[in-house]
Order: structure tokens, then sequence, then C-alpha cells
């Protein structure tokens, strides 16, 4: 399963509801969760809303909140 | 009688028709979300409880609780229609009851099921998106405790975004000037995890009172019971050392992970705007007690004002930096900080003399809230009610003289969520005094105020009785 956020592609399903009428996914990359039933602007990774993607780099780029803190000794 | 839990204020809320029940099934998303919109829009809007949801058999939803000045009123045990003003009044009173402690009680209903066997929030909470471009499932209104890793003392209870990312892990925001920061920050540096308790469903002072800015020796628990009259009801939690809300309907314990950092975000904020994605802590949950079922879920929607956090974060938000001034200058009369957190807020007094208003609005940007939250600040005489936009706006209609009475503070701090910031933590700030003048201030022209007839309240009175009658 692709991530329809960052588009990483180890995506995967964790939940679903009672008579499967739905299935929650999740991706390990950038922690987004989807629910199968949203609509395609949120569960295709080509219709995803472009103003909230995410790219691996903006991934790595991203600011610790809140800051960690040095170790005490 | 104080509210000992979220179903006593839903039963309440029910009998003063300030709370409706949706029996139909509805989707998770987009229903929740809309229907809580719209209640937190229209006057007088009730508390939504949401008896079936597609897929998530018999669990339900409360969505606006304390979504109107009504339901505000009525959590303080007030009739519901009194007014802003003397809402804040009456917290502003209570306040100074301040500490009744709690109590320890030894068995309550969210203890009745007990999961620690790899435990799964998906399973256990009717989850569901609140806004569309949120990065998950938020649990927007639960309310996390905490204790000084170093000390094991300075227990605090406040809201935080909480987002659900996997069965057993939660995106936490701890941002620096909030307390379990602090307690982060301790755990941090001594790479230990800090254990933490996430009560979810409590009675509505435990809400209030968690999304309170007290300062940080100040214990919420004690707060709660000088707001609700008598003391709180705690638990002990399963694991660590830490008090939860007996009145819960369920509770979620773990551990923030040390020194570690995972995606989180985006989620809709207070200001109606979206937040940025950012790195995060990050929960590991190790056991839920619950309530045997049917559970309800509480959860908060936020989005452009007016919904309902601008009515949970907005009296309590007044109080703290009243008490603060009011010490120094007791001509204060009332704080009106409920637009965004405060980010406009009206203050009004008494003058003591000319250019008065503008040590009072110093005074309250000097305040721990006022230091980053405020903006935009109008101080108005005693004679406006600051809960009252419409006496605010004339006032500076007829009392504000711009090249007197308009003072900009460029590059100071500023809350970090402001979407108009130029400087991410840096904004302008913008004071002004629609007081009138006084010696020796120039006075104004024309001083001469036109009386309000004094027989105009009761003919309020009369007219009322016979509209009623024609309805
Ligand atoms: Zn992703």
């Amino acid at each position: 399963m692709i991530c329809p956020r960052c588009e990483y592609d180890e995506a995967y399903k964790v939940f679903e509801g009672e008579d499967t009428i739905w299935e929650v996914f999740r991706c390990p990359r950038c922690n987004f969760n989807w629910r199968s039933t949203e609509g395609e602007e949120f569960t295709s990774p080509a219709k995803y809303n472009t103003r909230f993607k995410l790219s691996e780099k903006q991934i790595r780029e991203m600011a610790p909140k809140p800051p960690i803190p040095p170790l005490k000794v | 009688m104080p509210y000992r839990s979220l179903r006593d204020f839903i039963a309440r809320l029910e009998t003063e028709g300030q709370a409706v029940r949706i029996k139909e099934t509805v989707r998770p998303e987009p229903d929740i979300r809309a229907a809580a919109c719209a209640a937190a829009r229209m006057p007088a809007g009730p508390a939504l409880l949401f008896e079936r949801i597609e897929g998530y058999g018999d669990k339900q939803v409360a969505m606006n609780v304390h979504g109107s000045p009504q339901n505000h009123a009525l959590m303080l045990d007030l009739p519901k229609d009194t007014g802003m003003k003397a809402q804040f009044h009456e917290l502003v009173r209570r306040f100074d009851c301040y500490p009744v402690h709690p109590v320890k009680v030894s068995d309550a209903p969210l203890k009745e099921v007990i999961v620690d066997n790899k435990p799964s929030l998906y399973r256990e909470l009717p989850l569901f998106r609140v806004n569309p471009w949120d990065g998950g499932f938020y649990l927007s209104k639960a309310c996390v405790i905490s204790r000084d890793p170093e000390t094991g003392e300075n227990q605090n209870v406040g809201i935080y975004r909480l987002q659900v990312k996997d069965h057993d892990r939660i995106g936490i925001q701890a941002a620096a000037h909030h307390d379990i920061a602090v307690h982060l920050r301790k755990a941090e540096e001594l790479n230990i995890p800090l254990r933490v308790a996430i009560a979810v469903s409590n009675d509505p002072v435990t809400s209030l009172i968690a999304s309170t800015p007290l300062r940080y020796l100040e214990d919420e628990y004690a707060m709660m019971g000088a707001i609700r009259g008598e003391p709180t009801e705690v638990i002990p939690s399963e694991r660590g050392n830490l008090d939860v809300p007996a009145g819960a309907e369920l509770v979620i314990e773990g551990e923030i992970i040390p020194r570690m950092r995972f995606v989180e975000g985006p989620f809709a904020e207070f200001t109606g705007y979206y937040s940025t994605c950012m790195i995060q802590a990050e929960i590991k949950v190790d056991v839920i007690t619950r309530r045997r079922g049917p559970i309800i879920f509480e959860n908060l929607y936020s989005g452009v004002p007016w919904t309902e956090i601008d009515y949970l974060q907005a009296l309590n938000t007044c109080v703290a930096p009243f008490k603060q001034m009011k010490a120094d200058f007791p001509e204060i009369e009332a704080l009106n900080a409920t637009y965004c957190h405060g980010y406009c807020s009206i203050i009004s007094t008494r003058m003591r003399f000319g250019g008065f208003a503008k040590t009072l609005a110093l005074r309250y940007l000097s305040t721990p809230h006022g230091i980053t939250y405020p903006k935009f600040i109008i101080v108005v005489d005693d004679d406006i009610d600051p809960f009252d936009l419409q006496q605010v706006m004339w006032a500076i209609a007829v009392r504000f003289r711009a090249e007197r009475d308009l003072v900009v503070i460029p590059n100071a701090p500023g809350s970090t969520v402001d979407p108009a910031h130029l400087v991410r933590g840096i904004t302008t700030k913008v004071i002004i005094d629609a007081t009138k003048p006084v010696f020796p201030d120039i006075p104004l022209a024309d001083a001469s105020i036109v009386d309000i007839p004094p027989e105009t309240v009761i003919w309020a009175e009369e007219i009322m009785k016979r509209r009623k009658v024609s309805i």
C-alpha cells in the first residue's frame, strides 16, 4: 500500500470496522493514518492535496519540537 | 451540584435543552466534524451525542460539550442565560477558593475493564479525523497527567494535542511553554521515559482547568476543587504514581519515549489555520482502563472561530492575567481574552489618571500569558462591558484619538502558531486606548453622554413578556 501523503510504499492496514465496513491504514514513515471510506482525495497518492503532501526531504529536515536537551552527566 | 462525570453533565444539559442525541448512524468522516462545527456556530449551540458511528458498534461520541455560553454557564452550575461578564467574575471569585485538594477513591467505573495485553487505541475508541488535512485521528480534548520525574512532585494536568499513530503509539505536542515540557526535558536530560496517563471524556471542570494556564507549581486538581465547590475525586493509575480523574470514561497509560521525535501533524489549531508538520515526542501505550461499554468518546472540533475551543479556552484564559494585573492595579474591571486565546484582548478599567490605559495594557503584556499571545489590545472604560462588542466598538468610535491613543510596539514576542507572523515567535503589538481622556489629559470636546432612560429595564421586561405571549 502506498501512503497518499508521502508515497512511501510500505504503508499497511492496521484496523478494520465492524463487518469490514472500512479499513484504517497507517504509514510507518510519516505516521499518516487514513480510512478507506474518506474519499479519493484522502486515499489516493495522485489526488492528495499537494499543499499537505510530504517528501522524504521535508521529513528529514523537520525541526524537533521540543528540542532534545543535552544529557545530564 | 458539581458533576462527577461527563455523563452527569450530559444528563443536565439534556434537561436544559442543551444537548442533542443523534440516533441515526453517522459516518466517522465527515459527519462528526460537520455536525460539531454546525453546533458550535449556532446561538446557544448544544452538545451532540452520536449514538451510532458506522463501523464502531455501540461506541458513542460526544462533541461540543462546552460549546456555547449556555453550556459554559451550566458547567459552573449557573443559570444558563448568565452573561459572559458575570461568568467571568464568578470564575474569578472561585479561583480565590484555591486550593480545594482532591480526595483519593479506591474504586471507579474506569477500572471496570483493564486492557494490559496489547492495548489498541483503534479498538478501544471510535476515532475519527477532526479536520480534513489533519495528519491522523486526534484526541483533541484528553487530559494528560504527568509528574516531575526528578522529584515525583508537581503533578500536572494539561490538554495537549494527541495524534493516534498506531495501536499503541500517540504523538504529543509538548510546546516549550507547556508544563509537561518541563517534565519531559528533565526526563530526557536523564534519558528516562516520562510516565503519563491520558484521561478521556471527563467532567466539564476537569477539561476547563486542564486548559487553563496555571502557574507551574499550582495544582490543577486543587483548582478543579475550587471551581467545583467540592473536592474532585482521583484514583491511582495502574502503573507509575499518577492520580487520574475518577470520573473519566477511559484512561490510557504509557510513557514518553526519551530523546526521540517522530513526524506529527498537521492539526487544525485554535487559530482556524493548520499548523505545520514537525517531529514531536511520542507515547508508547502499555495499559488502557475503561468503563464497561458503551464508551462515550468526547472530542473537540477546532476550526475557524467560533468553535468549541473558543468557549473552553476562553474565560479561563482571562482569569489568570486579570488577577495578576488586579494585584498591582485594582482599577481593572474585567479582561476579555477570548479571541484566539487572547490574540485580540479587551481590558475594561477605571482610570487613575490620564494615560493610565497605556499602563494597564503594558502590564498585561508583562503577564505570563500576555508576553506572547496578545497582539491587539483595546482598553475601554468601566462603563463598557468588554464582552459586548457593540459597546467596545462604540467606545472606539467615539473615544479613540489615533494621534494620541495608538501605540505600536514592533519586534515583540508573539505566539508561535500565529499565521500572520513574519518571523515565527515575533509579532507587533498594538494598543488602542479607547478610554475617555481624564486629567491631566485634554478631555473630549463633547463630553456629555446621553443617558439611557432609567425605565428602559422595566420596559425591556414588559416587552419580553408580551413577545412570549405572541410566540
Ligand atoms: Zn506517509
